[in-house]
C-alpha cells in the first residue's frame, strides 16, 4: 500500500503555455541553456547571461503555475550541497595568470603540537563512539537521538582519518615545521564558483520544470524524434523508445507484485530485518527469484501478445503525443535564442 | 458449534498515506468458529482482503480489536511471529512465490524459519507433501518450476501446511484452474482440514464453490460486514447481493427466477437434490398472470 | 455465408518439446493429432475442453503463432506458413489472451488501443478515429485516460479487445480470456463478444473450459487429448452430459437439474441451456 503511492516523476497536469509546448521544444531549449551557460562562463564578470537565466526560470515557473516556493523546497538539498561545495572550492591553488583577491595566511606550528592534537582528539572521539556500546542507561538515552546515530559513521571515519594522518606523518621529527595553508582566493576562482553554483541550480530547476510540465510518454516520444537522425547510423532508436515505454507501463504493476510477494513470504516467516545473515539472505532470495520468474513470464507473454498484434522490428512509428511544432514552440525558441545571442554579445 | 477461534469487535482499519485516507474496514464484528469453513465474499474494494490480512497480523487494527487464536493482534507487543505460525496464508496465484531449487527446500522454508531442528523439519515436510498428494520420494528433489501449474499450487499449499497452522486463509485458491484442477485442489485441502483440524477461511469470487464448501458466509461491502449466515440463507437474497455487485450460484439464480414466476419452491431449497425434490413435489408450475 | 471458410484447418498435427533438466532426455508431447476444423465468416464458435486438451494450441495455429508439424492452416485462403502474409494475417485474426495484464503495453488506455496502429505508421488523424470507434464499441470511452493498473480485470480485457478492433479484424479469438476474471466480469465479456458478433459480423472463436460460456454459441467444438471429439450446435453437444463429465468438464447445476428433470419425464427442450431458457421451460 505504501509503495503504490510513490510519485512516478512529478507531472503536474495543467494547461499553461509550458504544458502546451512540444516535448522536443522543451528538450531543445534545455540543451540551448546548457550551451549558453558553458559559453557564458568564459566571459569573466559578465553577469548578464546568469541574470537572464534566473529570470527565465522565474518567468517559466510563473507561467506554468508552479509556485517558486515549491521549486525551492524540492531543491533544498541540492542548494545546501552546492553551498558546501562552493565554500570549500573557494580556496584552491592559483593558476598562472590569476589575480589574487585575498590570502589567509599560513598557519605554522610544529609536528609535535599537531600530533598531540590529533592523538587527544582521536582518542576522545573514539571513546565517545565506543560509549554507544556501553549498557549504561544515561549513555543509552543520549545515543537514542537519531542524529547522533547518523553522524556516528562520520565520527568513526574521522577517527580513521586521524589514525592514517598520524601513521603517514609518524616519521617527522617533533620540532619540524607543519604548515597549514595558505588559503588563497583568486578572482578567477570566485567567478568559477559563482558560475558553477548558478549553473547547477538553474539546470536542476529547469529540468524540474520540464518533468513537471511534460508527461513521461511525451518526453520519450520527443527524445525519439530528436534522436531520429541516429537511425541512419543503424542505432536502435525505436527499440529504445519501446523499452522505456514498457518500463514505464510496468513499474506500478511490478510494485504491486513485489508488495504481494513480500506479504506472501512474510506470512511464511521470511524476515529481512532479523535473523542470521544466512536466514536474511534466504528471505531476500525468496523475494528476488519469484520476482525474476514473474518478470520473465510477463515478458514472454507480452512478447507473444505483441507478436499477435503484428509488431515487427522495422519502420517508423506514429507519435501519439507529439504533434507538429506550432506558434508557441517557435516563439519560445526564438525568445531564448535572442536572449542567448543578446547576453553573450553584450 | 465450537468456540470461536477468531473474534473481531468494532474492527476498523484506515489506510493513511500522506494526505490520503481510506477507510478500508468500518466497524466489523464477527466470530469464526474453530474447525469451520468460513467464506468471505465481496467485490474488489469491499474490504475483504484488508480483513483477512488482520488474521495473521499483516495489518493491525486502527481501532477496535481482533483476537486470533487467543492472540490480540492490536495489542502492542503482540507476538506476531507466533501468530504467523498459527495462521497460514495462501495468496492468489501462490505458485508465483516458489523460489527454491527443489520442492523439498521450498516446503522446508517455513518450518526452518520457525527454528525447528533438521529432523522436525524433515518430518513436517514429508507429512505436508503427503497431504497434498506429491510424496517426497517422488517429487522432493525435483525443481518446482518443472511441475504443472496445479502441482505448483499444491506445493505452495504444502509449504504453508508444513508450518502446521491451526487456521488457513486462502485468497481465491482456484482462480485459473479448470474443473478438474479445482476438484483436485479442494480434495487435498479437505484432506488437510480433516487430518489436522484446521479452520479454513476462503476469500472467493466463485459462488458455486463457496456454496458447496462454506459453513458460514460473510458478505463485505464498502468496508462493512453487511450480511452473515449460512450459504443457504445468504444466497436466498439474490436481489440484495446483486445490489452489492455480487452474483449468486447459477442454481440459486434459477430457483429465484422460478419462484418469481410463481413456482412453489421453498426458499430453503438450495442444493441440486433439494431443487429436484421441490419441483417433483410441486408438479407443474402455473404462471401467475 | 461465403463458400470458403475464413479459417481452414486441414489435418494438422503438432507436438511440443518439454525441456528436461538432469538425465531425462527431452520429451515430445503431442498436443494436436490430425485435427481438421473450419470456421466460417460471422460464426460464433466455442472451442471447449479441459486444460491440456489442445484447444489453446489449436487456437494459436489460427494466427500463425504456432506452425503445424504436418498439415496446413489456411486463413482467408493464405497458408499460415507464408511469412510474407503474416502481418496481414494477424490483422485479420486478432487474439485476446488469458492474463489481462500482460497484453497491455502502453501507460494509458487510449495509447494501448492505438499502439498497433501507431506501429504501422498510420497517420494520427486516422488513428484517433479508429481508437474512438473501438473504445465506443467495447464501452470504455470514459476510461480512455486511465493507466492500466487502475482498471479491473474485465476492463483490461475490454482494452485488449478494443486494441484488436482498431485493426478492423475479421475474426477475434479469445484464449481463455475469462479464466482469471470473477463470474460477473466473465459474463460481461462473453456478452460483449456476442454483441460484436451480432452488430459487426465479427467471427468469434472462444476458447474456454466453461460450459456456461458455450451455450449461446452457434457451434461448439469439444476437444480431448488433441482431437476433436464432438462438434455441433450446443443443444446437440450438451445432450449427453455424462459424456462431457467423462471429458473432465464441469456441468453447471441448472443444466444438471434440467437433465435430471428430463430423465424424470419433464418435457424440457434440449435447446434450453441458459438459466432463463430453463426457467421458461419449467414454467410452461
Amino acid at each position: 500500500m505504501m509503495l503504490r503511492n510513490i510519485a512516478l516523476g512529478v507531472y503536474y497536469p495543467g494547461n499553461s503555455l509550458l504544458h502546451r509546448l512540444q516535448a522536443r521544444t522543451k528538450l531543445l531549449l534545455l540543451f540551448c541553456v546548457i550551451v549558453w551557460l558553458i559559453l557564458a562562463s568564459h566571459n569573466l564578470w559578465h553577469f548578464a547571461p546568469y541574470i537572464a537565466v534566473v529570470a527565465l526560470i522565474c518567468v517559466s515557473a510563473i507561467i506554468s503555475g508552479i509556485a517558486l516556493r515549491y521549486l525551492a523546497r524540492r531543491m533544498s538539498i541540492l542548494i545546501a550541497l552546492a553551498i558546501i561545495s562552493v565554500l570549500s572550492g573557494l580556496f584552491r591553488l592559483p593558476e598562472p595568470g590569476d589575480r589574487l583577491l585575498a590570502t589567509i595566511g599560513p598557519l605554522v606550528t610544529t609536528y609535535s603540537l599537531v600530533h598531540t592534537i590529533a592523538l587527544t582528539g582521536g582518542a576522545a572521539l573514539l571513546a565517545f563512539v565506543l560509549s554507544s556500546l556501553l549498557p549504561l542507561p544515561l549513555l543509552r538515552a543520549l545515543w537514542r537521538r537519531g542524529w547522533l546515530r547518523g553522524i556516528r559513521v562520520l565520527m568513526v571515519a574521522a577517527v580513521l582519518a586521524l589514525l592514517i594522518f598520524l601513521w603517514l606523518t609518524a616519521g617527522e621529527a617533533p620540532a619540524q615545521r607543519f604548515t597549514l595553508g595558505p588559503l588563497i582566493m583568486t578572482y578567477q576562482n570566485v567567478w568559477l564558483q559563482i558560475t558553477v553554483f548558478v549553473a547547477l541550480l538553474a539546470l536542476y530547476a529547469l529540468s524540474l520544470l520540464l518533468t513537471m510540465t511534460t508527461t513521461a510518454v511525451a518526453l520519450i516520444e520527443g527524445l525519439t524524434m530528436l534522436l531520429s537522425p541516429l537511425r541512419r547510423l543503424k542505432l536502435p532508436v525505436d527499440d529504445f523508445a519501446l523499452m522505456a515505454l514498457i518500463a514505464l507501463r510496468f513499474i506500478p504493476t511490478l510494485i504491486e507484485e513485489i508488495e504481494q510477494l513480500f506479504k506472501a513470504q512474510s506470512a511464511r516467516g521470511a524476515d529481512l530485518m532479523s535473523g542470521t545473515i544466512r536466514e536474511r539472505f534466504q528471505s531476500l532470495v525468496g523475494l528476488f527469484v519469484p520476482l525474476m520468474q514473474g518478470v520473465l513470464r510477463r515478458a514472454s507473454e507480452l512478447a507473444t501478445a505483441l507478436e499477435a498484434r503484428g509488431y515487427e522490428v522495422e519502420g517508423r512509428q506514429t507519435m501519439l503525443h507529439e504533434t507538429v511544432l506550432r506558434a508557441p514552440d517557435y516563439v519560445a525558441l526564438a525568445i531564448v535564442v535572442c536572449l542567448i545571442v543578446g547576453t553573450l554579445l553584450l | 458449534m465450537n468456540e470461536p477461534v477468531i473474534i473481531a469487535r468494532h474492527l476498523s482499519h484506515t489506510y493513511q498515506s500522506g494526505p490520503l485516507r481510506k477507510a478500508a474496514l468500518i466497524d466489523v464484528d464477527l466470530e469464526i468458529a474453530r474447525g469451520s469453513c468460513a467464506a468471505i465474499i465481496g467485490v474488489t474494494g469491499s474490504g475483504k482482503t484488508t480483513l483477512v490480512q488482520h488474521f495473521n497480523g499483516l495489518l493491525r487494527p486502527t481501532s477496535g480489536s481482533i483476537v486470533v487464536d487467543g492472540i490480540d493482534v492490536g495489542a502492542s507487543g503482540a507476538d506476531l511471529k507466533a501468530l504467523r505460525q498459527r495462521v497460514g496464508m495462501l495468496f492468489q496465484f501462490p505458485e508465483a512465490q516458489l523460489f527454491a531449487r527443489t520442492v523439498y527446500e521450498d516446503v522446508a522454508f517455513g518450518p526452518r524459519r520457525m527454528g525447528l531442528d533438521r529432523r522436525a523439519v524433515r518430518s513436517r515436510v514429508i507429512a505436508a507433501l503427503e497431504t497434498v498428494g506429491l510424496p517426497k520420494r517422488e517429487y522432493g528433489s525435483r525443481s518446482p518450476f518443472d511441475l504443472s501449474g496445479g502441482q505448483q499450487r499444491r506445493i505452495a499449499l504444502a509449504g504453508v501446511l508444513a508450518m502446521q497452522p491451526s487456521i488457513l486463509v486462502l485468497d481465491e485458491p482456484t482462480v485459473g484452474l479448470d474443473a478438474d484442477g479445482r476438484e483436485e485442489f479442494y480434495s487435498y485441502l479437505w484432506r488437510a482440514r480433516k487430518e489436522r483440524s484446521i479452520t479454513i477461511i476462503l476469500v472467493s469470487h466463485d459462488m458455486t464453490e463457496v456454496a458447496a464448501l462454506a459453513d458460514t458466509l460473510f458478505v463485505m461491502h464498502s468496508g462493512r460486514l453487511v450480511m452473515q449466515g449460512t450459504p443457504r440463507q445468504i444466497f436466498a437474497e439474490g436481489d440484495q447481493l446483486r445490489k452489492w455487485g455480487l452474483a449468486v450460484p447459477p442454481l440459486s439464480e434459477l430457483l429465484l427466477l422460478l419462484r418469481r414466476r410463481g413456482a412453489a419452491i421453498p426458499a430453503t431449497a438450495f442444493t441440486l437434490d433439494e431443487a429436484f425434490e421441490a419441483l417433483q413435489n410441486s408438479g407443474r408450475i402455473s404462471k401467475t398472470t | 455465408m461465403s463458400s470458403t471458410p475464413l479459417i481452414d484447418i486441414q489435418q494438422i498435427s503438432y507436438s511440443y518439446m518439454l525441456p528436461r533438466s538432469g538425465e531425462d532426455k527431452a520429451q515430445s508431447i503431442p498436443a494436436l493429432r490430425e485435427v481438421s476444423l473450419q470456421v466460417w465468416q460471422e460464426e460464433y464458435v466455442v472451442l471447449l475442453g479441459h486444460n491440456g486438451s489442445g484447444k489453446s494450441t489449436l487456437a494459436r495455429h489460427c494466427n500463425a503463432l504456432l506452425l503445424p508439424d504436418s498439415g496446413r492452416v489456411l486463413v482467408a485462403g493464405h497458408d499460415t506458413r507464408d511469412a510474407k502474409q503474416r502481418r496481414a494475417l494477424r490483422e485479420m485474426v486478432g487474439m485476446v489472451f488469458q492474463n489481462p495484464d500482460n497484453q497491455i503495453i502502453a501507460t494509458v488506455v487510449e495509447d494501448d488501443v492505438a499502439w498497433a496502429l501507431a506501429v504501422r505508421g498510420m497517420p494520427a488523424k486516422e488513428i484517433r478515429e479508429r481508437v474512438d470507434a473501438a473504445l465506443e464499441a467495447v464501452g470504455i470511452s470514459d476510461l480512455r485516460e486511465l493507466p492500466p493498473h487502475r482498471l479491473s480485470g474485465g476492463q483490461r480485457q475490454r482494452v485488449a479487445i478494443a486494441g484488436l478492433l482498431a485493426l478492423r479484424p475479421q475474426c477475434i479469438i479469445t484464449d481463455e480470456a475469462t479464466s482469471m476474471l470473477d463470474p460477473l466480469s466473465r459474463r460481461e465479456i462473453t456478452q460483449l463478444l456476442h454483441q460484436l458478433n451480432r452488430e459487426y459480423g465479427l467471427t468469434i472463436v472462444q476458447v474456454t473450459h466453461l460450459l456456461e460460456e458455450a451455450v449461446l454459441a452457434r457451434r461448439v467444438v469439444v476437444m480431448e487429448q488433441g482431437r476433436v471429439v464432438l462438434e455441433g450446435p450446443p443443444a446437440t453437444v450438451f445432450s449427453d452430459l455424462d459424456l462431457l463429465r467423462s471429458l473432465k468438464l464441469a456441468i453447471p447445476e441448472p443444466m444438471a437439474l434440467a437433465e435430471r428433470l428430463r430423465d424424470a419425464g419433464w418435457p424440457i427442450a434440449r435447446t434450453a441451456l441458459t438459466i432463463d431458457a430453463i426457467a421458461k421451460e419449467l414454467a410452461r
